[in-house]
């Protein structure tokens, strides 16, 4: 850590110290959608620290007087579907749905995004969901299906309809995974605790992937910390700092608002996105179909169904 | 007499896929792969409904000489339920009209946009998938 970094959050973390402060410094900025941990703090794991600190520790709440996230949510994106920060506007290089990345990236982390536009914009795009596999964290953040906050005293879980994601948040005291016994993971390691209504929530343990699709790129030393809270009774807010030594020059701050999705009968149903799936990367880069009449073609009239069965679906 | 009722029932859908947030598409894979924005129409008769995950299938067997299978992909079930459409409103057999950006490989598939029924009825799948992914 440098001296100019050391001796900035030292003034920080005194100021911290100075509680009745803090609390207006935060919800000033966040209202704001800023953070006020932005080049404060050298790690994730430093913040999340420092709002523990803050919390006294936090407060366990049981199941009378937890805060009632329930119900089904969608991400508020401003149609920007293929984003991580929805504030930057659209990527002028890709247009439609595409935001611009407000990453700080480095060198190398750059150059790559650089080079992925440029393919998008050629028409040479491939998500790693094609594969059926999870958008994992944090990139399910910013995915468009449904979701919801199931919380209790000791875990929340935030569940989310795309390949049927379902996000553990542990707040019974419990720490990380020991690093030599940690796997990386799609949605990592989340521990928490609560300050006040609001769930703070660290996580580690990520395998690297992008934060969207048309966006950055990030390493398996990625770790975040959140600050998530209903701030009225349609809307949950998540902040986000962002961490990662290798691919960020500093930390991404990001705001990410879900919006109450009132319908009667709703529900979010099972889905399995391997039943239906023939989709492929062709070499060129592009994507496309295995058609009826392939040999490789998987019909999902058939796919995985006793033979017996087979025709006599309702 | 039927054309203000598809107009009616079209506008509701719109409302309701508005309310819930769902004009864009919901997919798993790249829309690169399509020429977005070139409506193309193709006649046909329905082979098949695919009402699966991750998206659902309209198979249509064009109509005239080439005869050829197009494969037109829509939205997840779930979210062609959430705006209004059912999978009883594609019969086999049935004569329709596809609006469809198509593969700009030359395959023949592409992404629908909208059904036109034999009697005239439309039912509007362009809010789910015209967009991204």
């Amino acid at each position: 850590m440098s001296r100019t970094l050391r001796h900035r959050r030292s003034l920080a973390l005194a100021t911290l110290s100075a509680l009745a402060l803090w609390p207006t410094h935060f919800t000033t900025a966040a209202a704001a959608g800023a953070n006020t941990a932005e080049q404060t703090f050298a790690s994730s794991w430093e913040e999340y620290q420092a709002y523990r600190a803050r919390a006294h520790g936090g407060v366990k709440h049981t199941v009378r007087d937890l805060p009632d996230w329930t119900g089904i949510w969608q991400r508020d994106s401003n149609g920007l579907l293929a984003s991580f920060d929805d504030s930057a506007g659209v990527n002028p290089q890709l247009g439609r749905v595409y935001g611009r990345s407000t990453a700080s990236l480095t060198p190398k982390y750059q150059a790559a995004y650089e080079a992925k536009v440029a393919n998008v914009s050629a028409g040479k795009e491939w998500d790693r969901l094609s594969d059926c596999l999870p958008a994992g964290f944090p990139r399910m953040l910013a995915e468009p299906f449904l979701r919801e906050f199931i919380v209790t005293p000791a875990e929340t879980w935030m569940s989310h309809e795309q390949i049927n994601e379902t996000r553990r948040i542990y707040t019974d005291g419990r720490a990380h995974v020991a690093d030599d016994e940690a796997v990386p993971l799609w949605l990592g390691d989340s521990i928490g605790f609560w300050d006040g209504d609001t769930l703070v929530v660290h996580t580690n343990h990520l395998k690297a992937g992008e934060y969207q699709r048309g966006q950055p790129d990030f390493s398996y030393q990625i770790s975040t910390v959140e600050r998530i809270r209903k701030v009225d009774a349609d809307t949950i807010e998540d902040h986000i700092s962002v961490y990662d030594p290798v691919s960020l020059t500093r930390p991404w701050h990001v705001v990410f608002h879900y919006k109450r999705v009132e319908q009667p009968g709703l529900r979010i149903n099972y889905d399995a996105c391997e039943e239906n799936n023939n989709v492929y990367l062709a070499p060129d880069g592009t994507t496309r179909y295995i058609l009826p009449g392939d040999p490789k073609y998987r019909d999902p009239t058939t796919f995985g169904i006793p033979p017996i069965a087979v025709g006599s679906e309702k | 007499m039927q054309r203000c009722y598809s107009v009616r029932i079209r506008a509701a859908l719109a409302a309701t896929a508005l309310a819930l947030g769902l004009t864009p598409a919901h997919a798993h894979h790249s829309a690169t792969m399509f020429d977005i924005g070139h409506d193309t129409v193709i006649e046909g008769t329905i082979k098949d409904f695919q009402w699966t995950n991750p998206h659902s299938w309209l198979l249509v067997q064009e109509s005239g000489a080439s005869g050829r299978l197009w494969s037109f992909e829509s939205g997840p079930p779930n979210i062609l339920a959430r705006i209004g459409v059912k999978r009883s409103q594609f019969p086999t057999g049935e004569k329709v009209t596809v609006h469809a950006f198509l593969m700009k490989d030359g395959t023949p598939a592409g992404l629908v946009t909208r059904v036109v029924k034999a009697d005239g009825t439309e039912i509007s799948l362009g809010s789910v998938g015209s967009e991204k992914h």
